[in-house]
């Protein structure tokens, strides 16, 4: 019995260790990819601002590429992320303060599911201050988080 | 019960068995009752050979089965037959006709049943057990999340007429501004908050969801099934998400 007993903590102690290792690598994965499409769309709308001297109009869902950029932001653009789709938005009003332009990675539900708060704080880290009630990456309407291309 | 008699045949040994010689060959003894076979072994123990052990034996057969018996300064060595030389021992002539009347030992075909567990161990294997569940219980919590905890748990339902009361109050439309961006939320006396975007992207985040009213700490709240609360600071002031809502109509 007390060797049954040993092989059900060893398995126990194995998950405990495993299941977390494995979720915080998929977590850095996942806020790596998000966060490089993040420097990279900030790239090219800053490109796009210098070259027509001003930035694209908002576009109406997310995942639709803003007008006049085609072929810069990318396929990453559409396909979006484990975040969410990513929606382009000037003129944006977040937590009671107005941006220019920001980038949201936009939610279909409302709730923030803590998973998703954890991944979003990864994400924080690798783009900002690494917290998400401040900085250019935040949480903002609906605990939708935004990244700001122009404040 | 009569005592059944012994078989035995000698080698090396004189028809008498007061010699011992390696010429005197196998002689077949017959059978003989206990105490002819008790005496044999005694004459047999009590005879000088220089021959050695190897010289002369006895062999008995017995219902226990095939025994031979050597003798060696003045010693008999008992070994059954199938043993070696070197795993016989010494014995007396009585110890000898004993183990000679022997029964067998029986045979079981069951496995000695364990010694009990101590009850440390019983209770250190209960609690590892113990240990082990609570483990793979924590290690797949991680893979169900739930979701956040809920700003409203603690809140409480204001009870009567109140909430009709209050709502009629409310019913109308707030906005946080005119310009593209702001956002419009308009409530209904019979429960109902509509959400909207001035501007181009006003189909996203639109849509209707119940609100009810609610009270925690003196404070009044708007609590919607879906989109989370509405703070109620006055009645022509709201704030969702941080944003500062003032009534139009």
């Amino acid at each position: 019995m007390l060797g049954a007993a040993i092989g059900v903590f060893a398995v126990g102690l194995g998950l405990a260790i495993a299941i977390p290792a494995v979720q915080a690598a998929l977590r850095n994965s996942r806020a790596a990819d998000v966060a490089g499409d993040l420097r990279q769309f900030a790239v090219a709308f800053e490109a796009h601002a210098r070259q027509t001297g001003s930035l694209p109009p908002a576009t109406e869902a997310a995942g639709e590429i803003p007008a006049g950029m085609q072929s810069q932001p990318g396929a990453n653009w559409t396909r979006g992320s484990a975040t969410g789709r990513y929606l382009w938005a000037p003129d944006t009003l977040q937590r009671g303060r107005r941006y220019r332009a920001a980038i949201v990675l936009w939610r279909d539900h409302t709730r923030l599911r803590a998973n998703e708060r954890r991944l979003l704080e990864e994400i924080d880290r690798r783009v900002d201050d690494g917290y998400l009630l401040s900085g250019k990456f935040q949480l903002g309407y609906r605990d939708q988080a935004f990244f700001v291309i122009e404040p | 019960m009569k005592a059944r008699p012994f078989h035995i045949s000698t080698f090396g040994l004189s028809p008498d068995m007061k010699r011992v010689h390696p010429a005197f060959g196998s002689i077949n003894r017959g059978d003989v009752s206990r105490q002819t076979l008790f005496d044999a072994l005694e004459t047999y123990r009590r005879l000088d050979s220089d021959c050695g052990p190897s010289a002369s034996h006895i062999t008995v057969q017995a219902e226990t089965g095939r025994f031979v018996v050597r003798v060696s300064a003045k010693q008999l060595l008992f070994a059954a037959e199938a043993e070696s030389r070197a795993q016989a021992v010494p014995l007396a002539p009585e110890e000898i006709v004993r183990r000679l009347e022997q029964p067998p030992a029986p045979i079981s075909i069951r496995p000695p049943a364990p010694p009990p567990e101590p009850p440390w161990r019983l209770a250190t294997a209960l609690v590892v057990f113990a240990a082990g569940v609570g483990l793979i219980g924590y290690a797949l919590k991680a893979l169900f999340v739930p979701d956040g905890p809920r700003p409203d748990e603690n809140i409480a339902v204001i009870p009567g007429d109140a909430p009709g009361v209050q709502l009629r109050s409310l019913a109308g439309t707030f906005a946080t501004g005119q310009l593209p961006g702001d956002r419009r939320l308009a409530i209904s006396e019979n429960g109902y908050t509509e959400f909207a975007e001035i501007g181009p992207r006003q189909r996203l985040g639109s849509g209707a969801d119940s609100i009810r009213i609610r009270r925690r700490d003196n404070q009044t709240f708007l609590d919607t099934t879906r989109s989370g609360i509405i703070e109620f600071v006055d009645k022509n002031t709201l704030r969702y998400y941080g944003d500062t809502y003032r009534r139009l109509h």
